[in-house]
């Protein structure tokens, strides 16, 4: 026990000032999430039916045509105000991932060898490997349960920004719980990779934003190509003409049309294929082609939304999450080839 | 050349970064600026794919990368400084290479001069070309009128302004701190506290007056407030203006009830046309923090040990 | 005490770049026991060759051993047997004395902190100063004596002397001394400062220009040469007198016995001669 916590002391006074500097970040931003949260819970505690009456929570769910009462705008004004800034707020929980990385990852073992005590290290340890996974074990662990509490938080003002459960709904993805604390150890392990690769902290600090930044940009689009391969079409009434319940927690991929062969085809498409100059639709989602042929009934096609079904956010998590630490993990054996083959200096 | 040179080797790998980050994205907001009228020109024919329902550079065909390229300038003109800035007296505690310069110098405030002068003048240009291709982008994006307050803070002088203090500032973090990272982490700190409060500065001590149809005409206004006025323009409360136009509404359905029984809102701010006046008084200001700033790493050199 | 050597290269070669060969062709044993003295001027190849030891650096042609065992094979195995002390040793400026000792304990499991700290509380070095704030030649103990704790056999030290003052540089030598005699160990200390590691080495390796110039002990180095005032035919090599004269290395009896500094000045100068006349 008593080595365990040598380790960490030694580990923490190693890399003292960013670890204190990044924990106080956290710890404001946490608070200000759940500070958010718990305003936005009150406004509904205050008054739920004003929030019902604006379709706040059950979203499109076609709320009475009359509104909300006009005693209700001042309390929506507050309302919409606190959501907005609470949702600019959310936009830490993607960025606390990429910061991380770079500040606490990338200084890892660049400094060790800008600051020659790389070969001080290295000659005392008899594993270059060894002393790397000792060396990034601590910060690691610290740095994701900063962000496990940074994945609570935003999870917890998720919820209170779209006033619904989203156990099964893709809002915010990406931006709360589990892919939270995975992207930041992909982040990490990347940022560490850099550093030992180039060796003196500032350009590797630089050089990580680059370099965590293209991965994931490259990431996130083949995540997009992946849902779109994945994604159905979704109308929003039956061929009975009764609305399809309209799923608030979807991934909408696309939106445009069924064809009457079943074939999908955004708008986009059909202007450019010259299917279509003007649109026209009436109140149970069919389109037409043209005032003629909506006379005549002739449909076009059905609107329709290609998504992926909330039910699925749970799958799309795991997925995600695990593709980050994979890639966290080929960095990590990335760095380790380079410490045993570079030199200290 | 001497001191450009010396200056870009001694922090190579900042000055590199700076130079990709600032032409890159002066580069794209050339390509935007130049693609602009094409964009809308298309977005106004009858064969419009796109929806243009918003004749601006975001509700056109080059939206994504235009909200890129004003999201990369925004960040990039505080991140660019901070880099630019942070290391120059940081590194030279950290590493002792102070203990070498500042006897050599004989004098650590003409050494300060020397070493942070080229930097400045670095960051100037850097900043400075940025600063231009994103006038240039605001300008192509208001091509019906005056800019006025369009963009403010994001482009022009008004962007080098608040960079060149950002990073005077940065320059006087790493001198009190004394250690890189640390005063890279307390300089971001800094740079975003900096950028919210910056944008509450305005106007700078100029008065707001009720914005007028002529105010909107003569280039996009600075907002200060807003207000409700009753038809007889008497001002009143939002609840109250809710209450008389819920009442006309009503009164007229299904008809819409005309402009002279309808409450209103009103805005108050400075004019589009009044521009150059906050524009100049934020340039006083901000020169003057800049002066405080460059004296506070003044004094921390010359006080400092060296280590 | 074993007769293997407990160093050894052959042909090592190291070339950095395209053309800049720091080592050309070393042939060397160091055997067990005693100080060996590595001397030679700046960029001589002195560190070059102390860190393809510890496997910093990998030869270019030709292979090294530390206790028979090649560390770029087996780098846990060689490391087993060395303590090294870095050139310009660069501490951890945010942790102790104390702290030091303790990461090195948890390095290496083997490490003796008890043996490292009283090493350090008799030069009177407190545990609790940061590192930051000890003096060049304080900085030096720490790095000694967290090679010593390591009780590895084998010492490697890369001009530990460089940057301290002559009692600082007589204290760390006196410590060095200590240790190796009092445990047997063998160590291998580069320096370009002749007169300092007289006292202390028992044997003398001349590098120069990537070459072995001299390998002996510093006794039979003393006793075979000595020095000529006028052109010898069993001279090694000429160089300059502090006084302007010409005055020349001879292998065997001349004018008067040769110092130290004079064989290693020599064997330097031959070393140069035979580079420019190749």
């Amino acid at each position: 026990m008593s080595s365990l916590l040598t380790w960490a002391r030694i580990a923490f006074r190693q890399q003292r000032w960013e670890l204190i500097l990044v924990s106080v970040g956290v710890t404001g931003v946490a608070a200000g999430m759940l500070w958010f949260a718990s305003t936005l819970d009150a406004f509904r505690a205050v008054s739920p039916e004003c929030l019902a009456g604006a379709g706040i929570g059950s979203g499109f769910a076609f709320p009475d045509d009359t509104g909300p009462p006009v005693e209700c705008q001042s309390l929506l004004e507050d309302f919409y105000s606190t959501q907005s800034m609470a949702t600019n707020l959310m936009s830490m929980a993607w960025a606390a991932p990429f910061g991380l990385g770079v500040i606490l990852g990338a200084p890892i073992v660049a400094r060790e060898i800008d600051g020659g005590t790389a070969q001080l290290a290295w000659s005392l340890s008899r594993s270059r490997v060894s002393w790397l996974l000792r060396r990034i074990a601590f910060v690691a662990l610290f740095a994701l349960a900063l962000l496990a509490v940074v994945a609570v938080a935003s999870e917890l003002l998720a919820a209170a920004i779209q006033q619904r459960d989203l156990d099964e709904d893709f809002a915010f993805f990406g931006q709360r719980g589990l892919p939270v604390v995975a992207r930041g150890a992909g982040a990490m392990m990347i940022g560490t990779l850099v550093g030992a690769f180039v060796g003196r902290v500032l350009p590797a600090i630089l050089a990580s934003v680059l370099v965590i930044g293209l991965v994931f940009v490259g990431l996130s689009l083949a995540h997009d190509r992946w849902n779109e391969s994945e994604a159905r079409m979704q109308r929003f009434w039956d061929e009975a003409g009764n609305p399809v319940p309209f799923d608030m927690g979807a991934l909408d991929v696309d939106y445009g049309l069924q064809t009457p062969d079943g074939e999908f085809l955004s708008y986009g498409e059909a202007y450019e294929r010259g299917l279509l100059t003007e649109t026209f639709q009436d109140d149970q989602g069919r389109v037409y082609a043209s005032a003629a042929d909506l006379q005549a009934g002739k449909v076009f096609g059905h609107d329709v939304r290609v998504s992926i079904p909330g039910e699925r956010y749970p799958e799309l998590l795991i997925r995600d999450s695990a593709v980050a630490v994979l890639v966290g993990g080929a960095a990590l054996g990335g760095t380790a080839a380079v410490v045993r083959r570079r030199r200290p200096r | 050349m001497t001191s450009a040179r010396l200056a870009f080797r001694l922090q190579r790998a900042s000055v590199g970064f700076a130079a990709v980050v600032c032409l890159g994205l002066t580069a794209l907001a050339a390509w935007l600026t130049l693609s602009l009228p094409s964009a809308l020109e298309e977005c106004a024919s009858p064969t419009a794919l796109h929806d243009c329902g918003v004749v601006s550079l975001f509700g056109s065909p080059l939206g994504d990368p235009a909200s890129l390229s004003s999201l990369g300038i925004g960040v990039a003109m505080y991140a660019v400084p901070l880099v630019l800035g942070v290391p120059v007296l940081a590194t030279e505690i950290e590493r002792r290479t102070a203990m070498i310069a500042w006897p050599l110098a004989g004098s650590r405030l003409r050494w300060l001069v020397w070493r942070a002068g080229s930097v400045l003048v670095i960051g100037l240009v850097l900043v400075g070309v940025m600063a231009v291709g994103a006038e240039a982008l605001t300008r192509a994006n208001h091509a019906q009128g005056d800019m006025g307050f369009a963009s403010h803070g994001a482009r022009g002088i008004s962007m080098v302004l608040r960079s060149m203090l950002v990073l005077v500032m940065a320059m006087a973090i790493g001198a009190m701190v004394g250690r890189l990272l640390p005063s890279l982490l307390i300089g971001i700190v800094f740079a975003v506290g900096f950028s919210m409060a910056v944008d509450l500065l305005p106007p700078y001590g100029v008065e707001s007056t009720e914005l007028t149809a002529g105010d909107t005409a003569g280039g996009y206004p600075f907002t200060t407030g807003s207000g409700y006025r009753a038809p007889d323009g008497r001002p009143i409360s939002e609840d109250e203006t809710n209450a008389i136009n819920q009442a006309a509404f009503a009164e007229y359905s299904p008809e819409f009830p005309p402009d002279s029984v309808l409450a209103y809102s009103v805005s108050y701010g400075i004019a589009g046309s009044r521009y150059i006046e906050v524009l100049a008084r934020e340039a006083a200001v901000l020169s003057g923090a800049t002066v405080v700033a460059s004296g506070l790493a003044a004094i921390v050199v010359s006080r400092r040990r060296p280590e | 005490m074993s007769d293997d050597p407990v160093l050894t290269t052959r042909a090592l070669a190291k070339r950095y770049g395209r053309r800049t060969w720091a080592l050309t062709g070393i042939d060397l044993d160091i055997p067990q026991g005693g100080i060996t003295a590595l001397v030679g001027p700046n960029a001589a190849g002195k560190s070059t060759l102390i860190k393809t030891w510890v496997g910093f650096e990998r030869p270019t042609r030709g292979g090294v051993t530390v206790a028979g065992i090649d560390p770029w094979r087996d780098r846990a195995g060689a490391l087993g047997h060395l303590g090294y002390v870095p050139q310009s040793p660069a501490l951890y400026d945010g942790l102790s004395v104390a702290d030091h000792l303790d990461l090195a304990r948890q390095l290496r499991p083997s490490f003796d902190r008890e043996y490292a700290r009283a090493r350090l509380a008799q030069l009177d070095i407190p545990a609790d100063r940061g590192a930051r704030s000890l003096s060049g030649g304080q900085q030096a103990q720490v790095a000694l004596a967290m090679a010593l704790g390591t009780r590895a056999p084998i010492l490697l030290l890369d001009e530990p002397l460089a940057s301290l003052d002559p009692l600082a540089r007589r204290e760390f030598l006196h410590v060095l001394t200590d240790a190796v005699r009092g445990d047997g160990a063998t160590a291998l200390l580069s320096s370009h400062i002749v007169t300092d590691v007289e006292q202390a080495c028992d044997r003398l390796i001349v590098l120069g220009v990537g070459r072995v110039l001299l390998h002996e002990t510093v006794a039979s180095a003393l006793g075979a040469h000595s020095i000529s005032t006028t052109e010898h035919p069993d001279a090694v090599a000429s160089f300059g007198a502090p006084d302007g004269s010409r005055i020349y290395l001879v292998r065997g009896t001349a004018d008067r016995p040769a110092s130290l500094d004079e064989v290693v000045l020599g064997y330097l100068a031959s070393g140069r001669s035979a580079v420019a006349a190749a």
